[in-house]
């Protein structure tokens, strides 16, 4: 009988830690992990062979359902996307108001990534208060769209309608209020004794490496790389904001969370912008074959009834052209390659998905520490299945 | 053989093609509305306008002729005006039904309005009311649909020489009028229509066209072989489709190809082979009927002769299975009682 | 300057291996050749004037009736100017490609997603295995020629059959 010295520890797919069905394979000696495989492909859907066969219009909800715990910036990545291929502008406000949804997508990601993280580690409290602050952000969803988690407001040209007076009242209340929720999580946390000692020098990455396996994100400017997508690759009128972003120094857990702690606040930041200067106008582009009709236009002129049955059995008609895009989600950067064939639905679509190469640096980050810190890490660099799998 | 300019490149034609045919020839596509490939050439739309150089007005290129150096623009900015306005005219009185209309999602209609994206046509009901009646009640006829292109008359009179549309009366009053003792329910007519103005009244069940799914097959009627395809959905019929690029028939059915689909799913065709027992059926299998029925024509040719069989086959059987099925009365039988439907 | 440095190295070094360059949509592409291929990909990510060193993502698109079936592109990014290029190779069916995740990291898992679901098969490569999908599992989805619902779906699905990696 061949003696191993390492025993094999399975983090199986239904594992309450893993923000989703990962599941990884641990080889440990004692209590430390020698090696670590992840295992991915349990949530995959076939998203980019769907989109084969669905007009533009129609592929907008299957992007909602990506990175599904920040759903609307997803559907900013898509839009954006198509927009470049199609060679359309969007006007102002309809840039606005997706500011406004994508960044309140990404405080939503951020209060699931800060209280699974922090519930995982052991500080059962944080979770309760994370959904408390996140039910509001549901709350102004439900108000503009209907849906709490994807609210798919996006629409190629714009967004679907207007905002409701009520809308502007809920946001201006939920950023009247959050910086006393995010003080809350800080006095929790961030000088924790027990937290600082099970985060700090756990995890780390130098910026050489996290940029050589692909990192993108939070978790690349743990490392100290100033890179982030917003103002790289400037989009839907981002550069009228001003608003910083935050860098780390050591690349360990304790860095990633500081890093998302200020991303609360410059997120805060950019949408109190956003709402306060938001500018009068229309929300689509005036184009016949891309904006539908509005339903009372449509119950008494022929031409536009014809035209929104038309854009929405057929839609819009992409050029042979290929683009890439890139926008930035709340784990990284959410790219979308687009091939047009001259159809009214993509040749092919290619996602790019930050998490899943997050994933693949699970190996690189948990090998030489303990079972217990694997959960710390898996925490920190905060995947979400959805996105991996696609 | 005769060249002309057609949008700057130049394209060589028999003579006697229109300019429309040359245009296509060349490349060059002009949007049309009353134009159909088999029919003569109809000008009630004038969609198909293009510029001469030389020609004040322009003119339907559907119908002209070509003439040796000829200069035709097919796209300006006029022309793009004036084609949207010929199309408002059209749009003006067409009354609101794409939701419940049978044709929305292929109706040329439709595709030509988004194709030029027209905007701003408030509807504005008709002065005159035009009546529903119809002489067949296979065919249901929407008269406020109709954009009196005037395709359902050429087809009849020009395609099938019957002749039981016309269009009657002037402007306001036109209508289309059916003789009801000519119509032959042949759906004609029904191929034709670009809207839904003309509709099917057969079936139940009604889908849209991207829910149906649609199979090649030949029709079973006779030996003709036409081509159509049977539209299905949830696996069942709900009509037919043709092309008029395919088949022997190029688009065109009779009446039983594109009526007579009712017969595939009905409930009283028989699923399993069945045989009389002590006077009551039951259900065998096909080993066993088949065994009973060779049995029972062996045990009457050798008790009373060949003569006592006979066989009847019809048209809705292949060439090679009707030549199957004599041999197999004079070779194997052995009689010469073998007929065929046609000949009755 | 100093992506026309870039060029201008490998152009010297490698005279071939550069078949195209154009800019599609304010994008900089370079069409590369098979031949020294990898080697081309080691002096974009470790030249001094203009680094690729982030590969951001790796993807191929079918190209069915055309021979060379597969087109394989590759993202870069380069966070010293904060610029993208793209690299494209032609690939007929089952012609083996060099892998490029011993120049990046994050081409190990973007290889095995290619392979798992285009079927292009990479040498080199430090285990190369299916990701997505599970171990016995038959074609390749995202092919042209792959039906949407799957094979066999209107067949009853037996999970027994499959088997996984351990």
């Amino acid at each position: 009988m061949a003696e191993s010295k390492t025993i094999t520890l399975n983090m199986g797919p239904h594992h309450p830690a893993t923000h989703g069905v990962l599941r990884i394979v641990l080889e440990l000696e004692g209590e430390t992990i020698v090696n670590a495989t992840p295992r991915i492909g349990y949530l995959h859907r076939g998203i980019e062979k769907l989109a084969e066969s669905r007009n533009y219009q129609q592929i907008i909800p299957l992007t909602d359902r990506l990175d599904y715990a920040s759903a609307s910036a997803n559907n900013m990545g898509y839009c954006v996307t198509v927009e470049n291929l199609m060679g359309i502008e969007v006007p102002k406000r309809a840039q606005y108001l997706r500011v406004i949804m994508a960044e309140l997508a990404r405080i939503m990601g951020h209060h699931l990534w800060i209280g699974t993280h922090a519930l995982d580690i052991g500080a059962m409290s944080v979770v309760f208060y994370a959904f408390r602050d996140r039910e509001m952000i549901m709350n102004i969803n439900e108000e503009i769209s209907g849906y709490r988690l994807t609210p798919t407001f996006f629409r190629i040209g714009g967004v679907a309608h207007d905002a409701t007076p009520k809308f502007i009242e809920m946001v201006r209340d939920f950023v009247k209020w959050f910086p006393k929720g995010l003080d809350g999580y800080h006095k929790l946390l961030t000088e924790n004794k027990i937290w600082t000692t099970r985060t700090m020098d756990i995890g780390t990455i130098s910026a050489e490496d996290a940029v050589n396996y692909g990192l993108t994100g939070p978790s690349l400017r743990g490392s100290g790389v100033a890179y982030d997508l917003r103002k790289a690759f400037p989009y839907s009128s981002y550069d009228d904001f001003d608003f910083q972003i935050p860098v780390g120094d050591k690349g360990d857990v304790y860095d990633r969370y500081l890093v998302r702690m200020e991303e609360f606040s410059q997120s805060l930041k950019i949408i109190d912008q956003a709402i306060e200067n938001l500018p009068e106008g229309p929300v689509n582009v005036d184009n016949p074959w891309i904006t539908n009709p509005d339903l009372d236009e449509v119950q008494k002129d022929i031409s536009a009834l014809i035209r929104r049955f038309m854009i929405h059995i057929k839609g819009p008609v992409a050029p042979e052209e290929e683009v890439y895009t890139a926008v930035e989600g709340a784990k990284g950067e959410l790219g979308f390659y687009l091939v047009g064939d001259g159809s009214e639905h993509p040749y092919r679509l290619k996602i790019r998905s930050p998490c899943f190469y997050l994933a693949s640096a699970l190996p690189r980050l948990m090998v030489g520490h303990m079972v217990a810190d694997a959960i710390a890490i898996i925490g920190s660099i905060d995947v979400v299945l959805g996105e991996i799998d696609r | 053989m005769v060249r002309l300019t057609i949008d700057g490149s130049e394209v060589e034609v028999p003579e006697g093609t229109t300019i429309l045919q040359a245009a296509e020839k060349a490349g060059i596509r002009i949007p049309t509305l009353c134009y159909h490939k088999r029919l003569p050439p109809i000008e009630s739309c004038n969609m198909c306008i293009v510029e001469i150089e030389g020609e004040e007005e322009p003119v339907n290129s559907c119908a002209a002729p070509v003439s040796e150096g000829l200069v035709v623009t097919t796209n300006s900015k006029a022309l793009h005006e004036e084609r949207t306005a010929n199309l408002k005219k059209i749009l003006k009185h067409h009354p609101l039904d794409c939701p419940v209309c049978d044709k929305a999602g292929e109706c040329e209609l439709q595709d030509i309005v988004y194709e030029f994206g027209i905007e701003d046509v408030p509807y504005e009901p008709r002065k005159v009311k035009r009546d529903d009646a119809y002489s067949t009640t296979l065919i249901r006829y929407w008269a406020d649909r109709c954009i009196l292109c005037g395709r359902c008359v050429a087809a009849c009179s020009d395609l099938k020489q019957i002749g039981a549309l016309e269009i009657q009366g002037e402007d306001e009053h036109a209508r289309i009028v059916v003789d009801p003792d000519k119509c032959k329910s042949c759906g004609e007519c029904l191929m034709v229509c670009p809207t839904g103005a003309l509709t099917e009244n057969l079936s139940k069940y009604k889908g849209r066209p991207w829910l149906v799914k649609r199979v090649w097959t030949t029709c079973s009627y006779c030996g003709c072989g036409c081509q159509f395809q049977l539209n299905v959905l949830d696996n069942r019929v709900i009509g037919i489709t043709t092309d008029v690029d395919v088949g022997v028939n190029r688009g065109s059915v009779c009446d039983k190809g594109r009526f007579g689909y009712e017969y595939i799913g009905d409930e009283s065709r028989l699923k399993k082979p069945l045989i009389k027992e002590n006077g009551a059926l039951r259900e065998a299998s096909w080993e066993e009927a088949l065994d009973t029925v060779a049995e029972k024509f062996k045990a009457i040719r050798d008790e009373h002769g060949p003569d006592a069989i006979a066989g009847l086959t019809s048209a809705k059987c292949t060439n090679e299975e009707n030549f199957l099925f004599q041999k197999f009365i004079r070779a194997v039988i052995g009689t010469n009682n073998v007929d065929h439907c046609a000949r009755l | 300057m100093s992506y026309k440095n870039v060029i201008q190295t490998i152009h010297k070094k490698f005279p071939d291996a550069v078949v195209k360059e154009t800019v599609n949509k304010g994008q900089r592409e370079i069409t590369l050749a098979r031949s020294q291929f990898y080697e081309t990909m080691r002096v974009l990510q470790d030249n001094p004037d203009l680094p690729y060193d982030l590969l951001i993502d790796i993807l191929g698109i079918d190209y069915t009736p055309r021979a060379p079936r597969f087109d394989l592109l590759y993202i870069l990014l380069s966070t010293k100017d904060f610029s993208r290029l793209i690299v494209r190779i032609q690939a007929e069916e089952g012609e083996e490609i060099p892998s490029v995740s011993s120049i990046w990291h994050s081409a190990d898992w973007g290889e095995r997603e290619v392979y798992d679901l285009m079927g292009i098969p990479f040498s080199d490569h430090p285990d190369l295995k299916r990701i997505l999908t599970w171990k016995n599992f038959e074609g390749h989805p995202l092919r042209k020629d792959f039906p949407l619902e799957g094979k066999d779906f209107d067949k009853p699905f037996d999970p027994e059959t499959i088997e996984d990696y351990t």
